[in-house]
């Protein structure tokens, strides 16, 4: 049976939101590329339902952005919860309002992640210029 | 002349490059058929050839268009198995995204005004040429 998709209204226009950062999107500049937001059912994490160390734990090396509910719905996107693989109950998916369970649309991945900002935090790590090639 | 990745014994045949930045957006390019499946997230794919191949016509095409002011681009692999180009100039940004099918489309951006659309299966030359002349021309 097809998941509901459905905007977690409880959430607040202000919760912060964390997204890992797989390397290889980090530009040389450290800027990240929209291919780092664009997939369908954009995975992220409410901090203030989970801690620093457990979603660092979660994805080892991997630096995070940050931005809040609202830059993702003001991006035309809702906000589902919807546990992670382990169950984690402060993981979110972002899917598309009008066509939730298909990829973001390349302008909705752009909104959202010229918003994001980088996590600086002594448990997380720094981004870092992209691998060498091969 | 194009770079072609076989899908049969994935190798290449290799082919002289003019651009400075030409041969090494190839080598990035080439490289993602190497990745894992779980090179990203749980249920990623990595880029399939058709999107390589994409990606491989799409270099050679902007590089034929020797605009020197514009450098290498930026190669990110999709969790769908797509390839996104990406080039950056003043303000302005254009992404290249060859879905895994091998089609591509586009996303021009320019001070946070986005225009996208969708660019066809076969690389286009009036397309290319007024998407990279609309790049090459930022203030």
């Amino acid at each position: 049976m097809p998941p509901d998709y459905l905007d977690d209204g409880e959430l607040a226009a202000d919760a912060v939101l964390w997204r890992s950062i797989n390397p290889r999107h980090i530009k040389p500049d450290l800027t990240v590329s929209s291919a780092a937001y664009s997939t369908a059912g954009l995975s992220v994490y409410v901090l203030a339902e989970s801690s620093v160390k457990a979603l660092a734990a979660k994805f080892p090396g991997w630096p995070f952005q940050s931005f809040t509910s609202q830059v993702a719905r003001d991006a035309g996107c809702i906000i589902c919860k919807i546990p992670d693989d382990d169950g984690e109950t402060s993981h979110r998916e972002i899917h598309r309002a009008g066509n939730p369970g298909t990829r973001l649309s390349k302008t909705e991945s752009v909104k959202i992640r010229d918003a994001a900002m980088w996590v600086y935090h002594d448990d997380v790590p720094r981004p870092a210029p992209p691998p060498p090639i091969g | 002349m194009t770079r072609v990745l076989s899908s049969e014994t994935g190798t290449m045949t290799q082919l002289l490059q003019g651009s400075t930045w030409e041969a090494e957006a190839y080598q990035h390019a080439l490289a993602l058929k190497d990745l894992p499946d779980t090179w990203d997230r749980p249920g990623s794919r990595k880029p399939t050839i058709p999107a390589i191949n994409a990606a491989l016509k799409y270099i050679e095409g902007v590089a034929e268009l020797e605009l020197f002011v514009l450098g290498a681009p930026f190669i990110a692999p999709m969790s769908d198995g797509g390839v996104q180009l990406e080039w950056e100039r003043g303000q302005r940004q254009l992404e290249i995204e060859l879905l895994p099918d091998g089609s591509a489309r586009f996303l021009a951006s320019d001070a946070g005004e986005i225009t996208e659309g969708e660019l066809g299966p076969m690389l286009s030359p009036p397309d290319v040429k007024s998407l990279f002349g609309w790049l090459a021309a930022a203030p």
